[in-house]
């Protein structure tokens, strides 16, 4: 059953948990500029947007690699073999979404592997306090993003401007 | 290195040196963090009687051993340096996300010392340090900085000031990120006084522990000891305005300068739900935090409409609420955001509501105050003379230069809330515990030292089952009995809190079912390598201290500092609960009394004994003091 | 004798109300006032983990009281906890702690 973690904007505190816990368990260090996770935040608008790779079905990033180190595996999780990656960070440059990384430190081009040597249990989703982070099945996932959209549609056509509150 | 990063940055602004020295792991096994190591080199490099704006004091900024780690809550920092608001230790503590940001850099504590030239700012990033000009950022509010600084070099973690701090009023802040400050004690005025408009600082290298696998799972049992706790659901939600039903019921919230301890006409008003239906738009949080505590505002109508700001919370609410006699919440968020911007901190807008009652008592005119009126409730007059203060226009410079000047140009030093020379938002007249800590607070009178939130929040069997050697009466707040002990416990165990640098809301003593100091010692000794247990952790705190106490004393203040305004101890609330409740000086005196002498300070004379500071390993503090004559040998 | 409650906080979002009074004939104890919260809205203030459910005695909640003549508001197990003995004018209050500062 392919998974893959939704992202809950007006979810999401800022408090950057996500991002340490990643680079803990890729690279055994706390150091958020090395996650592969990152949250992003507009903080003069209060929009904090927690994102990894989306694991395209036509990974951009995986049509473009040169020596063929990207591939999807049996779970849909696309993934970088290393030992091929000659870390040319085209991938970096054709990703719509900015979700391939470099690694400062290690100088290597790294992305979300969906936490795949811990079983597919994505640490993110486990430590983020406010459930801004949520594994689901893929189906939901788009399901959920076009509910989305169809309540945002109706909501400007209404007008609902006050009504922004979250807190319940 | 684990836990500490093992470097101390020192910035020499007269020579335009960039100095990096080794962290002594002795000096950070025995002082912890920023309060600690700090203070000894405050103790060590300036000399006694430097005067807080002159070149010669140092202020320093860092982060504790658990800070970068995973450890929950673990995402603040802390400052030390000689405050210019009061003449005593100036220390705070700050959350957002500038203290993980060092450390990830690579550093333990960033000092500061000298003057530059000409106004500048420091750009950390990772081992470069730069003294970059900031002529373009000098004369803009704290904001205009940020985003000036996040255009040269990205969206990295800040420290600036705004005009306040430029122009050295007498207790300017220095904002952390946009929201979070460290205020109280005057740390903008000392960056201001150094020619320092910002820090910038970004962070790859990381933080290492020294047993990772214990540690994760301390982690996850310090996570799910928050989480569980009977405190968690209502701060999640509300935040510290959550915080206003205790001050209600107990009849001492602070209304009109503190001429009344209750607010019925603002009822809506401090029900925490308001603020949830008004202005909070979701939760937020600093660095590493799992309560998210914090809240994004939007103000959606009214003549504040579209202000928005992450962070208002109860000091604000207070002040510019029921202290000024207003009830509007988009207010609140406006004058949070202008006191942010323009790098006041909300203490000195205290200032504007004594300004409201001696103008109610026909003391001033509004000649006095540039023609403005100061009524009460007047929200135009509140802004424009933050605004005054900050920039030091007209009366706005008169105000700049403290509760004690302001006196002497107008009276009225009765009707001002001085408690140990810091103005108080908590009324220390039936409240043994507030009397205490404010009074014996070495930062000046307020609630953060060494106020026992837990004798409120705890039930009394909680303290007597936890600390059965203390009197039975210590958990009735109103009972002089038992004060001393507990605000000696409190005031050490903060002084850890603020050395891990740890966020105080996550520990037991506030949440009855957080962690304990034993839980943190064990979080210490798996993050950093060095053991360490609930006693050791504690005679830490003590050390700091005493430490702190002792530096009060080098600087010239005895037992006579502890004092409070006339307006306690003469006045009292005329309705609600504490109605008629005077301070009662004798009674508070013998409190101060016991409490120095449990501290190891002769009750008379206010100098340590001379035994305290060798049995804590602070001999290096002794000569300086024999020197003084201010120590009881 | 006339005794009012307030509820604040979580317990008030709970209850759905804030204040209220009960008249008791003769004498009555903080447990009396528990045991009428626990029958009109025992279902929802479990549900939001304010009973336990063993003892059915408050959880998580201070429980304190404001009386005519003494100063300030004070924990009930400063007097006799849920045995102490009610008085007329009493204000007890009840609401899950929280700090602020």
């Amino acid at each position: 059953m392919k998974q893959l973690i939704i992202f809950d904007p007006e979810k999401c505190c800022g408090c950057k948990r996500c991002e340490k816990i990643c680079s803990w368990v890729h690279d055994q260090v706390f150091s958020k500029a090395r996650a592969r996770v990152r949250t992003i935040k507009w903080e003069t608008e209060g929009v904090y947007l927690p994102l990894s790779c989306f694991q395209c079905e036509t990974p951009f990033c995986m049509e473009v690699c040169p020596v063929g180190a990207i591939d999807k595996d049996e779970m849909g999780v696309v993934i970088i073999d290393e030992e091929r990656c000659v870390n040319c960070r085209l991938c970096l440059q054709v990703c719509p979404f900015g979700m391939i990384d470099f690694n400062p430190v290690t100088r290597q081009v790294v992305k979300c592997d969906m936490c795949k040597e811990l079983g597919y249990k994505p640490q993110c989703v486990e430590e983020c306090p406010a459930e801004a982070l949520r594994l689901a099945p893929l189906d939901e996932r788009a399901g959920l993003l076009k509910r989305r959209a169809a309540m945002e549609t109706l909501r400007k056509q209404r007008e609902m401007v006050l009504d922004k509150t979250t807190m319940d | 290195m684990y836990g500490w990063a093992g470097t101390i940055l020192t910035i020499d602004l007269s020579k335009e040196q960039i100095i990096k020295e080794p962290l002594d792991m002795a000096t950070a096994e025995k002082f912890l963090g920023p309060d600690g190591i700090g203070l000894k080199l405050l103790w060590e490099r300036v000399p006694a009687g430097t005067p807080p704006l002159d070149p010669a004091n140092i202020i320093c900024f860092g982060s504790g051993p658990l800070t970068g780690t995973f450890c929950p809550n673990s995402g603040k920092m802390s400052s030390v340096f000689k405050s210019p608001t009061t003449g005593l230790i100036g220390v705070g503590a700050a959350g957002g996300f500038f203290g993980p940001e060092l450390k990830e850099a690579g550093y333990d504590l960033l000092v500061l010392m000298g003057k530059a030239k000409k106004p500048v700012w420091i750009w950390i990033d990772d081992d470069t340090v730069e003294i970059r000009d900031a002529a373009h950022m000098w004369g803009k509010t704290a904001w205009e900085a940020i985003d000036i600084i996040q255009e040269e070099v990205g969206d990295v973690p800040t420290i600036t000031i705004g005009p306040a701090g430029e122009n050295q009023m007498f207790n300017a802040h220095a904002l952390i990120m946009r929201s979070r400050s460290i205020g109280g004690t005057g740390a903008g005025a000392v960056m201001g006084s150094k020619n320092v408009k910002a820090i910038g600082v970004r962070g790859t290298k990381g933080v290492q522990v020294y047993r990772p696998d214990e540690f994760m799972k301390k982690c996850k049992e310090a996570k799910d000891k928050i989480i569980n706790n009977p405190v968690y659901a209502s701060f999640a939600r509300y935040g510290t305005p959550g915080w206003t039903p205790t001050l209600i019921t107990q009849g001492v919230m602070p209304t009109r300068n503190f001429q009344e301890g209750i607010f019925p006409e603002g009822e809506e008003f401090l029900d925490p739900e308001t603020p949830c239906k008004e202005i909070f738009v979701k939760s937020d949080a600093c660095e590493s935090c799992v309560i998210h505590c914090g809240h994004w505002c939007e103000v959606r109508s009214g003549p504040y409409k579209g202000t928005k700001t992450e962070g208002v919370e109860y000091y604000a609410e207070y002040m510019f609420g029921p202290y000024m006699d207003c009830a509007d919440w988009g207010f609140i968020v406006k004058a949070s955001v202008e006191c942010n911007s323009l790098g006041i901190g909300f203490g000195s807008a205290g200032m504007i509501a004594w300004l409201m009652e001696l103008y109610q008592r026909g003391m001033i005119s509004k000649e006095d105050v540039d023609g403005l009126e100061p009524t009460w409730g007047n929200q135009e007059v509140i802004l424009e003379l933050l605004r005054k203060m900050a920039y030091r226009e007209g009366v706005g410079d008169i105000l700049a230069q403290g509760w004690e000047k302001a006196a002497e140009k107008f009276g009225g030093a009765e009707f001002q809330p001085i408690i140990t020379r810091l103005a108080s938002t908590e009324c220390p007249r039936a409240r043994m515990d507030v009397a205490l800590s404010h009074l014996t607070s070495v930062r000046g009178g307020d609630h953060n030292k060494s106020l026992p939130y837990f004798a409120w929040v705890c039930s009394p069997e909680y303290i007597r089952k936890n600390w059965p050697e203390w009197p039975k009466e210590t958990a009735d707040i109103y009972s002089p009995i038992g004060k001393p002990e507990i605000v000696d416990w409190t005031e050490d165990w903060k002084c850890v809190i603020d050395s891990l640098t740890c966020c105080y809301w996550s520990t037991s003593v506030l949440q009855a079912g957080g962690n304990s100091p034993a839980d943190y010692a064990e979080l210490l000794t798996y993050a950093t390598g060095v053991e360490y247990d609930e006693e050791k952790l504690m005679e830490v705190g003590r050390r700091i201290a005493v430490l702190e106490r002792a530096f009060n004393v080098r600087e010239g203040w005895g037992r006579d500092v502890y004092q409070m305004s006339r307006m306690f101890i003469d006045k009292a609330f005329p309705r609600g609960p504490q109605a008629g409740v005077k301070a009662d000086m004798k009674v508070i005196n013998k409190m101060v009394d016991k409490f120095l002498e449990r501290k190891g300070f002769d009750a008379k004379t206010g100098y340590p004994r001379k035994e305290t500071l060798e049995q804590l390993g602070l001999d290096f503090a002794i000569k300086q003091l024999k020197k003084q004559g201010r120590i009881i040998e | 004798m006339r005794v009012t409650v307030q509820y604040f906080t979580l317990l008030k979002r709970a209850i759905g109300k804030g204040e209220e009074s009960y008249e008791f004939q003769g004498g009555a104890r903080v447990e009396d006032i528990w045991a009428k919260t626990l029958e009109k809205y025992g279902t929802e203030i479990e549900q939001a983990g304010y009973v336990d459910a063993v003892t059915k005695e408050p959880r998580s909640i201070i429980i304190a009281m404001s009386r005519i003549g003494v100063v300030g508001l004070k924990h009930v197990d400063l007097y006799d906890g849920l045995e102490t003995e009610l008085k007329d004018g009493d204000l007890i209050v009840m609401y899950p702690p929280i700090m602020g500062g």
